[in-house]
């Protein structure tokens, strides 16, 4: 497979020049292949909303290059507008951008934007609505009139139709209740399974990220920390501990065994994996 | 961005400047900017020259960022520098045209020059040095005289801290919404002025929703602690007079008297 999103060496510094200079991503590269789904996971402030707003070329990194497919985003105007509809991004509480009279109307911001003719932005429009259970009947309502996890699907419904290459979403479950987040996370997967979509996620639990994604990307103070698929980033468990970073409460468990002297390792991550770990070492004894 | 934009642009810090109480600096910058229009004469001017460089190495912001401040002003410095050169009544330099520029014109053009400058550098320290709220907090004392002609001094005083202390937040929120919505393939760079008009009203509506909802919420904080005005209210932060307020007054003496003799020195 090949890198769809390459990072080279990037480095982003806010407030260049004045007292509040700070720098926020530092020294950072990663390659992403296609299809492949991602969690950036990290502390407070340890830059992962400003590394991800560089996929798309809403900032210009102060150091560095992101490459799309190869291409290099702010090689022109061109390239730049390119990056935004190849790379659809989510932020944070999305719900707060709505802005249309109509549910219906704000999904199709983004397709109109792209300058689609309104057969195409229709049918993305119901695709991506029905991927984000949005009934029928919601699409002609006024986005004000929903509830806030009601919001935050019309908000994804209007990334997904923009059929992105690339889907990056930061924090895509924060403040939601167990059953929202579970929604969400169920879209995301659906979305992914239809259109192949490569997936980037921001999160702060180790849990959604372990259970989700076949790669973690660990930041810590603007630079990679540890990238690997789940088992090799949590065979690091005390390290991460130790930086401040939860882990999944059955590595801690192992952690514990470990510590009591039982022969386990720690890159066990979810409920299934440990069950039949510890059978196997039942069976053993 | 939007972010760069710094309003009321305070650099929070530990100097003589910092520490000062606001009303002894607010007073202090009314005497000075009435002594810069009280002066005349070189020597009355280098004496208010150096009392700005004076304050300003006191106050440890860097001499670069009381440059910036002058940036948006240097067009008025010079018009009114030039107007004064050529429109000035006196002993003949050179003349073009129907120009003709004068001894007197051209020192009145310096002076005039030389008091906007250090008007604006002055000015800019005291908003450099002193928070928004510090600020809000001094005129609401200095003017509350006032309340006893039923002017609701606190209350104006109140909406001028929640407008301050709101604006970082609106203009961050704006930037965000902006983010969103390029992302979402919003245009704000291109096309004429009516189609960026249009390109805004994805970025107000949800700014003003969140402004409204705000406000409710402050509303709704506030008459929670019981907020009713400023009627026997206490303050968290008492503004209190130390010895370096009474220092400070007395160099202000100083300085004063000093424009006023040196005014009669001819130089
Ligand atoms: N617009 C900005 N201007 C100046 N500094 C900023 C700006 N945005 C973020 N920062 C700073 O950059 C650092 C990284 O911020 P960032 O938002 O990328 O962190 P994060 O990893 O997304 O954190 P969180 O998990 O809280 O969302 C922080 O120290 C923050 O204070
Ligand atoms: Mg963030």
């Amino acid at each position: 497979m090949e890198n769809i999103l390459v990072v080279e060496n990037l480095s982003h510094i806010y407030s260049a020049g004045t007292p509040f200079e700070k720098k926020a991503v530092d020294g950072v590269s990663l390659s992403v292949r296609r299809g492949e789904i991602a969690a950036l996971i990290g502390h407070t402030g340890s830059g992962k909303s400003t590394l991800i707003q560089h996929f798309n070329g809403l900032l210009r990194p102060s150091e560095g290059r992101v490459l799309i497919n190869g291409e290099d985003i702010f090689e022109s105007k061109d390239t730049v507008r390119a990056a935004r509809f190849a790379v659809g991004l989510v932020f944070q509480y999305p719900e707060y951008q709505l802005f249309e009279e109509t549910v219906y109307k704000d999904i199709a911001f983004g397709p109109g934007n792209m300058g689609l003719d309104s057969a195409e932005i229709d049918r993305r429009v119901r695709e991506s609505a029905q991927i984000a259970g949005i009934a029928e009947d919601v699409l002609e309502k006024s986005p004000f009139e929903l509830s806030g996890g009601q919001k935050r699907r019309v908000a994804l419904a209007g990334i997904f139709a923009m059929e992105p290459e690339v889907l990056v979403l930061d924090e895509p479950m924060a403040g939601l209740d167990p059953a929202g987040r579970e929604d969400v996370f169920r879209f995301i997967k659906e979305y992914k399974e239809r259109h192949g979509t490569t997936v980037i996620f921001v999160t702060h639990s180790m849990e959604d990220a372990a259970r989700m994604a076949e790669r973690l990307i660990v930041m810590r103070g603007g630079s990679v920390m540890l990238d690997g698929t789940p088992a090799e980033v949590f065979a690091h468990a005390e390290e991460l501990i130790a930086s401040g970073l939860d882990v999944p409460q059955v590595t801690r468990v192992f952690m514990r065994l470990r510590e009591l002297g039982a022969p386990v390792d720690t890159a066990v991550y979810t409920v299934p994996q440990a069950a039949e770990l510890l059978l196997r070492l039942k069976g053993v004894r | 961005m939007l972010k760069d934009i710094t309003l009321g642009q305070y650099f929070p810090g530990e100097s003589v400047m910092h520490r000062l109480d606001p009303r002894t600096k607010l007073v202090a910058l009314i005497v000075y900017v009435v002594m810069l229009f009280v002066a005349k004469g070189t020597a009355s001017y280098l004496l208010c020259a150096v009392c700005a460089a004076v304050l300003i190495a006191m106050s440890r912001v860097a001499p670069r960022l009381i440059l910036k401040s002058l940036k948006p002003v240097i067009v008025i410095v010079i018009f009114t520098a030039v107007l004064n050169m050529l429109y000035t009544p006196g002993r003949e330099l050179v003349s073009f045209w129907i120009f003709k520029i004068t001894a007197e014109g051209v020192y009145n053009g310096v002076f005039m020059a030389v008091r906007i400058i250090m008007l604006v550098a002055v000015t800019s320290l005291l908003t450099y040095t002193t928070s928004p709220i510090a600020l809000t907090d001094a005129i609401e004392h200095l003017l509350s005289p006032l309340k006893k002609l039923k002017v609701p001094v606190h209350e104006f005083a109140m909406m001028m801290t929640i407008a301050l202390r709101f604006i970082p937040t609106l203009i961050e929120e704006t930037d965000k919404i902006m983010s969103a919505q390029k992302a979402r393939g919003a245009d704000f760079e291109s096309g004429n002025l009516l189609r960026r008009a249009k390109a805004l009203i994805p970025v107000l509506v949800p700014l003003f929703v969140s402004a409204f909802r705000r406000a409710d919420e402050l509303a709704v904080a506030m008459e929670c602690r019981l907020y009713h005005g400023g009627e026997g209210r206490t303050r968290l932060n008492v503004l209190r007079f130390s010895r370096l307020d009474a220092a400070a007054a007395v160099l202000v003496i100083c300085f004063v008297a000093g424009v006023v003799l040196l005014n009669r020195v001819s130089l």
